[in-house]
């Protein structure tokens, strides 16, 4: 029986020490070229996380959901772009307010008959491995996101480029609007005449310039797969990559030779934390940034704590995310745009921002606030609340009050489930009964599509660019969940692209916002404001950028 | 007879083992929602980019076309690309199966460690003061939800004495120790422990009352043993066979991972990997986790089948 026992212990310790071994094998750093600055790190106290013995200085930011691709192009999520755009630099950033600000690019000329623009790059620019970033790589990376071969997310930023199609894919390379002039200086040619700014808002934000050099050695199938990404993440951005524990965080260094400056801090780590847990982590020592945009926003129910612990630094910014209520087109239930309008009237949008936001956030009525600068909502006649008018609306337009809307929403999102509850109400008020049901995201998008539901709750991360709206409202898109049949939506706001006057452009809209409010395929109803927060020994943190994904990582300071 | 008698579970499980794929596959694909949509997210792609994804991953075939093209390249050792990172599967899981692991192992160890003796003591006084601590213990752990008590170890170690980190594995993952590792690890183990414990202590309680009642243990008490030899050398090992059960029955979890107690303490396990993969529609990642599971659990069965022989001689093979 002892010799039994040994050996159960024996092979017991044995497993402990191989789910050990298995621990420590499998997240190895992966060497890159560009890896730099191999520091030791504490494994001590909270607070020690942030600077190690040696006086590293490191800088944790918090997101909720891991990264999902090591190649910028493969993702269309926030949580890779983060990390993408540490390492890959882009053209220029995009402020909120749309104006932009020079990063690759130093400088740009737009052509007199505003058909393209040609683009000067920083001579100064390199990446990590000292090789000089040059008009190539940036002909390269657009040749390479137009490809259809090849399986990039982000190729619709492309469509406005001439020799693409609708979706911004490209067959022949040669064909394609952009040119190389010098070593320095490329000429994009447009598919049509339009406005610079008009054009970068919609293309910029995901346009991350890779290494010819370095990719140009693969296939595209090749390309397709983890591995070259991984074993090659070479850019021009402030960090480098370090190493990672799949799923849980990537670590990266600075880039001493970043063309903008070297990074102020030495290690730059994005973590994976749970949303409940945002603000304990933070509290702990063991995060230092939460990094808002779309990636971690703490919950309401933090909100108040977060704001009245001492040493943090709280944020509620405003964003141009949305949330609306979509409704099915198609369905025999809602008959014509009159009931449609009829239902967007009867929601106390107020109500949801009041109750269930807490005030940290605003309605809306059109795709975006009123702060946005292509919304104005004095020029709009607005389906305000008014639940007579809504009920009398639908008495007139033949609206069946006996039947049943089926609502949808989709789990995770609490506030946007208590407002489905506060929207079912408003509606019971004029007489309309709707059965709520919840379901996975991924079940939910499929209904809507397939149109197998007459009201559902949806959100998105909106933009600066006012044509984002189309995604939902037309055929030939993923994200048609309104199954509208014509192509309306397409051609007023395709019209708009031409339009070269800002002013203009931003008068036009009005027209297309009214079409779209008088129409209601989509309730639009509230757009919550980012709650983040900071750890105050971090400086240079501007959430105002966070949302466009321009964080200046490289001026951020620590002190102790 | 033993060789004979795993020989034949050997060949049991492999339709056992094509049954459980079978299922797994066509209840996934036959869920709402595609993993292409999921895949696309928010990106507006036209319905050619759509068709080349779907064509890519081998969606555009027959259902049963890609069973049997997922089930031939599975026998080669070839799980195929996540849909969702375009990693490789078995990659993936192998990076996430050792932190799940540690976890899960080292939380069953404990929890048996503090539990046997725990109902051996409930069981040789009952209705003692001890029983009493060791069943309201007990109650405590059924009861209280894991993500409860997550959350009151993360506010008391965490947030106030700041003792222990509360997510992740390592302080950083340039240099890792295992100092460092085993401080991340306490709390996480601490959950998980804490809610098999429960069980465990009535199991060893429950059937060391029933075994002490037995006239064996009556002719080895009459014989003059010492009782701590009665209870420890007789009793708990007759005692030991339903425990050894519910360990048995705790195998998908030990493999699976334990989903809620990883995402709350963001540790990089299988369980966040099969969440994020079936919420994605991942199906690839989701068959891959899926077959590593059913082989350990196929397996682990075994092996307790064979412990049960190890812990009471009257149990013969056929």
């Amino acid at each position: 029986m002892k010799k039994r026992t040994r050996i159960l212990a024996a092979l017991l310790a044995l497993v402990m020490v191989l789910s050990m071994a298995a621990c420590g094998g499998s997240d190895e750093p992966v060497e890159t070229a560009g890896t730099q600055g191999e520091s030791e790190s504490g494994s001590g106290s909270q607070g020690g996380e942030t600077t190690t013995p040696d006086g590293e200085k490191v800088v944790t930011i918090a997101m909720t959901s891991a990264w999902a691709s090591w190649c910028p192009y493969f993702d269309s999520g926030n949580y890779t772009d983060i990390v993408s755009d540490q390492i890959y630099d882009r053209l220029w950033v995009t402020h909120k307010d749309g104006t932009v600000d020079p990063r690759l690019a130093e400088s740009y000329e737009i052509d007199e008959d505003h058909g393209g623009m040609t683009i000067h790059l920083d001579p100064d620019a390199k990446f990590s491995d000292g090789e000089p970033v040059t008009a190539d790589d940036v002909i390269f990376s657009a040749q390479l996101d137009t490809n259809p071969e090849f399986n990039s997310l982000k190729r619709d930023q492309m469509k406005y480029v001439a020799g693409t199609d609708n979706g911004g894919a490209c067959e022949n390379p040669d064909e394609l609007g952009w040119e190389k002039i010098d070593d320095h200086t490329v000429h994009l040619t447009f598919k049509e005449v339009m406005s610079e700014l008009n054009f970068l808002n919609m293309m910029n934000r995901y346009f991350y310039i890779l290494p010819e050099h370095i990719y140009s050695q693969y296939s595209i199938e090749e390309l397709n797969t983890a591995a070259p990404w991984q074993e090659n993440m070479i850019g021009s951005g402030p960090f480098v990559y370090d190493t990672s524990i799949d799923g849980e965080r990537i670590e990266l260094v600075k880039n001493e030779n970043y063309f903008l400056g070297e990074p102020q801090i030495d290690r730059l780590v994005i973590r994976v934390v749970q949303g409940s847990q945002l603000l304990s982590t933070l509290v702990a020592g063991e995060v230092d940034v939460i990094a808002g945009g779309g990636v971690a926003t703490l919950p309401l129910s933090d909100w108040p704590t977060a704001q009245s612990t001492e040493g943090i630094t709280a944020v509620s910014e405003p964003t141009w995310a949305y949330q609306a209520m979509i409704i099915n087109t198609t369905s025999e239930k809602i008959p014509n745009a009159e009931c449609r309008n009829a239902i967007n009237m009867a929601i106390n949008r107020q109500s949801i921002v009041d109750n269930l936001l807490l005030g940290e956030g605003v309605v809306v009525y059109a795709p975006f606030s009123d702060e946005h600068p292509f919304v104005d909502e004095s020029k709009l006649t607005l389906p305000e609340y008014n639940p007579e008018k809504a009920k009398q609306q639908l008495e007139e337009n033949g609206f069946d009050f006996n039947q049943t809307l089926e609502l949808i929403v989709p789990t995770g999102n609490e506030v946007r489930i208590q407002s489905t509850v506060l929207i079912q109400q408003d509606l019971q008020a004029i007489g309309v009964k709707t059965n709520i049901n919840q379901y996975d995201f991924a079940t939910l998008m499929q209904m809507m599509r397939d149109g197998d539901y007459d009201l559902g709750m949806c959100g998105s991360a909106g933009g600066i660019d006012p044509t984002e709206p189309l995604g939902w409202l037309g055929p030939g898109t993923t994200q048609n969940f309104p199954c509208i049949q014509d192509y309306t939506y397409s051609d007023m706001f395709s019209a708009t692209n031409s339009i070269l006057d800002q002013d203009e452009r931003v008068e036009a809209f009005v027209d297309v916002w009214q079409y779209l409010l008088d129409d209601s395929p989509v309730c639009y109803l509230y757009a919550s404001n980012d709650l983040a927060a900071y750890n105050n020994r971090v400086q240079g943190v501007d959430y105002d950028e966070a949302s466009q994904l321009n964080w200046k990582t490289w001026t951020w300071t620590v002190t102790e | 007879m033993k060789a004979k008698y795993i020989g034949k579970r050997f060949l049991i499980m492999i339709p056992t083992f094509i049954g459980i794929t079978i299922l797994a596959f066509f209840l996934s694909n036959l869920a709402p929602g595609d993993p292409i949509s999921m895949i696309v997210g928010g990106a507006q792609l036209t319905p050619e980019d759509v068709a080349r994804l779907e064509h890519r991953y081998g969606l555009d075939q027959p259902l049963v076309l890609q069973y049997f093209h997922w089930f031939a390249r599975m026998i080669q050792g070839n799980f195929g690309i996540s849909y969702r990172t375009s990693e490789p599967v078995w990659t993936m899981i192998m990076n996430r199966l050792g932190p799940t692991l540690l976890i899960t192992i080292t939380s069953v160890v404990v929890s048996v460690i503090l539990a046997i003796p725990m109902g051996i003591g409930a069981a040789v006084k009952p209705y003692s003061a001890w029983d009493y601590i060791s069943s309201g213990i007990s109650f405590l752990a059924v009861a209280m939800p894991n993500f409860f008590v997550a959350l009151v170890l993360v506010y008391i170690f965490g947030v106030q004495l700041k003792v222990l980190p509360t997510s992740g594995m390592y302080t950083t993952a340039s240099v890792k120790e295992l100092p460092d590792l085993i401080r991340h690890m306490i709390l996480p183990v601490a959950v998980l422990a804490f809610q098999q414990i429960g069980n465990l202590i009535r199991q060893v309680r429950g059937s060391m009352l029933e075994v002490l009642q037995e006239d064996y243990i009556r002719t080895a008490r009459e014989k003059g043993l010492k009782e701590s030899r009665v209870v420890i050398r007789h009793g708990l090992r007759n005692a030991l066979i339903p425990v050894v059960t519910t360990i048995g029955m705790n195998l998908p979890f030990i493999v699976g991972g334990a989903v809620v107690t990883e995402q709350i303490f963001a540790w990089p396990g299988l369980g966040q990997l099969m969440v994020q993969s079936i919420n994605a529609r991942d199906y690839s990642c989701i068959m891959g986790i899926t077959v590593v599971i059913s082989v350990v659990v196929l397996i682990g069965n075994l092996v307790i089948d064979l412990i049960y022989g190890l812990l009471d001689p009257r149990i013969s093979y056929k």
